[in-house]
């Protein structure tokens, strides 16, 4: 019986053992090597690493991250703010050459509501507004000798560039238009064409080769050292959207859409003229009138009407202008895998995100029942329609919930490129949280 | 030199994270550990991932090598426990009974020492078995473990473990005498036939 046993053994031992596997160590070789590097720099171990290169590289990336910037410089920036200032009496915004009209208030002239109606403005899209300077008052006002200050102006004229745009969705394109060079700028979307890359090797995390995930993400973004002291937004700010991302044999590269609302309190001086109270004023007009004997004679129509008397002496005083604004983000990152553990991945990435203005609304307080005439505000919110680019870097942690499934939360440092405008919407910089589910398509 | 003291250099140089001495390991010992990956592993291109993450072991963990005279011992059981994790990772590890596989016989009886079988009979027969099967067997019989160990490594209980081997057993058996019969009736009809052409010939 023993023998039986061990003969059975012996064919069995006979049959595995004399088998050899055709193998080509050198391919195997290069993934325990990759591996090890990657351990060894996780682990700060120098060993295998030219140390005076190393350190050369990490100064290097020092000094590049310092310099950027002051090296990136914005082609639109002002000496003053950078876009529509948008105006505090009854008179819209007009371009100065096409006419066109670029930004609106809608104002009610009539308000003898309650003292907390507010004056709104929207500006998401082009509107046109009729003229509402009344030629009878103007003329009560002059021939009553009052000393009345011309209605402001807005000071887009004086704007060297101005720079303003928005987003046609039903053609897929921003328009801008800059009145300095008084020419129709029209950038179309991105269209870019990733040509995936050829990945022969496995993917040790997903167990499966170079691939496509699409997935849904939530986050939060705190802004860091926020220096305007005219700007304060409630934070965090929330958003929302859609990630794809192309995950090949050593990097992978993700985009995306997100959308979010922040709201933003400017807190800012304002001048204004001190109602005095009402005077009534006569005046009269000269008309045609065609007497008895048919001829033709001008006579005076005599007529009166109340006039707004202001102090001639300007005050100021400190309001808060509240701002809500819509925005979409499109970062474009590439990264690469750091460390694994089982079903538990951490990669690095870094890139850019373009960040556009889907639309802005802003309210006024409206001061007219306070015996207040607005003259200026002397901070207005810069609303910034043309597309602001950001640095971003940071760490993206994710979890294997089964084959096709990743559980992923994405950490980021933004840096906004460029110019800054202190009055913008946008922050210099701020820290995003995300979480968001992947699905992995082979 | 002699072999125990390269290899014991071979072993510090490892441990200092030298990469040419890492490298020289590997090749040393590659293609006996991807064979041994091989018996436990269903495809070839498995058994190179655990080749991989066998030696990624070997080098994190040859601190605990106590015996440097027991490397290449250490390296192959890296190797098993590596491919048992990997085997369990993408598929459970299923122990079949005999209902699985009612031809097989309890006490299949297995007697004859001078029947040569061919290396391909051998080998279709082993890559017929069960996965469960093969795994205890390749444990017990190639690489020589105790079932106390088999039963450790497998979460398994040593009874399991031998139920479990001779079942396996009976199962190459039964495999083996299919192929000796089908053997013998085949000689044994063309013995017929050579016989009534004789007989024919004598007689006509």
């Amino acid at each position: 019986m023993q023998n039986e046993l061990e003969h059975i053994d012996d064919i069995f031992r006979r049959g595995v053992t004399e088998e050899t596997v055709e193998f080509k160590p050198e391919s195997s070789w290069k993934h325990i090597r990759k591996r090890l590097i990657q351990n060894e720099l996780l682990e700060m171990n120098l060993a295998n690493i030219n140390k005076a290169l190393f350190y050369s590289v990490l100064i290097l990336l020092f000094l590049l991250t310092l310099s950027i910037p002051f090296v990136i410089t914005d082609t639109y920036r002002n000496s003053n703010t950078e876009l529509s200032q948008p105006k505090q009496n009854k008179l819209p915004s007009v371009h100065p050459t096409s006419g066109s009209i670029v930004s609106t208030a809608n104002i009610d002239s009539e308000n003898t509501g309650s003292p907390d109606q507010e004056l709104t403005t929207n500006e998401s899209h082009l509107e046109s507004v009729n003229n509402v300077s009344d030629q009878k008052t103007n003329e009560v006002r002059h021939f009553a000798n009052t000393d009345y200050q011309p209605e402001h102006v807005s000071d887009f004229t004086d704007n060297k560039i101005h720079t303003c745009g928005v987003i046609n969705f039903r053609n897929s394109r921003i328009d801008l238009s800059t009145y300095e060079n008084k020419k129709q700028e029209i950038i179309y979307r991105r269209n870019d064409n990733h040509q995936p890359s050829h990945a022969s090797d496995k993917n040790l995390f997903s167990n499966l080769n170079s691939h496509f995930s699409i997935g849904i993400e939530t986050g939060s973004s705190w802004i860091v050292n926020e220096k305007d002291q005219h700007l304060i937004t409630s934070q965090p700010i929330y958003d929302g959207g859609l990630s794809l991302r192309y995950t090949g044999e050593k990097y992978f590269v993700s985009t995306g859409i997100f959308l979010n609302r922040a709201r933003s309190v400017y807190n800012t001086n304002y001048t204004y003229d001190t109602l005095l109270g009402t005077d009534l004023v006569t005046g009269y007009e000269i008309i045609k009138v065609i007497d008895h004997k048919g001829d033709t004679v001008l006579e005076r129509n005599y007529y009166s009407g109340l006039h707004e008397v202001y102090d001639t002496l300007q005050s100021t005083d400190k309001v808060g202008i509240t701002s809500y604004s819509t925005v979409m983000d499109i970062p474009v990152s590439i990264g690469t895998s750091i460390f694994r553990y089982k079903n538990l991945s951490i990669s690095a990435c870094g890139g850019i995100m373009f960040r556009l203005l889907i639309s802005n609304n802003q309210n006024y307080p409206m001061y007219s029942n306070m015996n207040k005439k607005v003259i200026d505000f002397e901070n207005n919110p810069a609303v910034v329609y043309e597309p602001v680019i950001y640095l971003r870097a940071g760490l993206l942690f994710e979890y294997k919930i089964s084959n096709r499934i990743n559980l992923g939360l994405n950490t980021n440092y933004n840096y906004k490129a460029g110019y800054h405008n202190s009055l913008s919407q946008y922050p210099l910089s701020f820290i995003r949280v995300g979480l968001g589910v992947s699905y992995n398509f082979k | 030199m002699n072999i125990v003291e390269s290899e014991r250099k071979l072993i510090e140089g490892c441990l200092h994270s030298k990469r040419n001495a890492q490298r020289q390991l590997y090749e040393k010992y590659a293609q006996d550990m991807i064979n041994v990956c091989n018996r436990y592993c269903e495809n070839k291109q498995l058994a190179e991932e655990v080749l991989q993450e066998g030696f990624l072991k070997v080098f994190k963990n040859l601190h605990q090598l106590k015996d440097h005279r027991k490397l290449r011992a250490w390296i192959k059981k890296i190797m098993v426990n590596t491919s048992l994790m990997k085997i369990r990772e993408n598929d459970k590890l299923v122990l079949f009974d005999n209902e699985s596989y009612p031809d097989i016989r309890k006490q299949e009886v297995f007697d004859d020492d001078s029947f040569e079988f061919s290396r391909d009979d051998i080998n279709n027969a082993i890559n017929e078995m069960p996965k469960g099967y093969k795994v205890i067997f390749n444990m017990y019989a190639v690489d020589d473990y105790s079932h106390k160990q088999i039963a450790a490594m497998l979460d398994i209980s040593e009874n399991t473990s031998k139920s479990q081997l001779s079942r396996a057993r009976n199962y190459l058996k039964t495999k083996l005498n299919k192929i000796k019969a089908k053997y013998y009736v085949k000689t044994g009809s063309y013995g017929v036939l050579v016989s009534f052409i004789c007989l024919y010939n004598q007689l006509f």
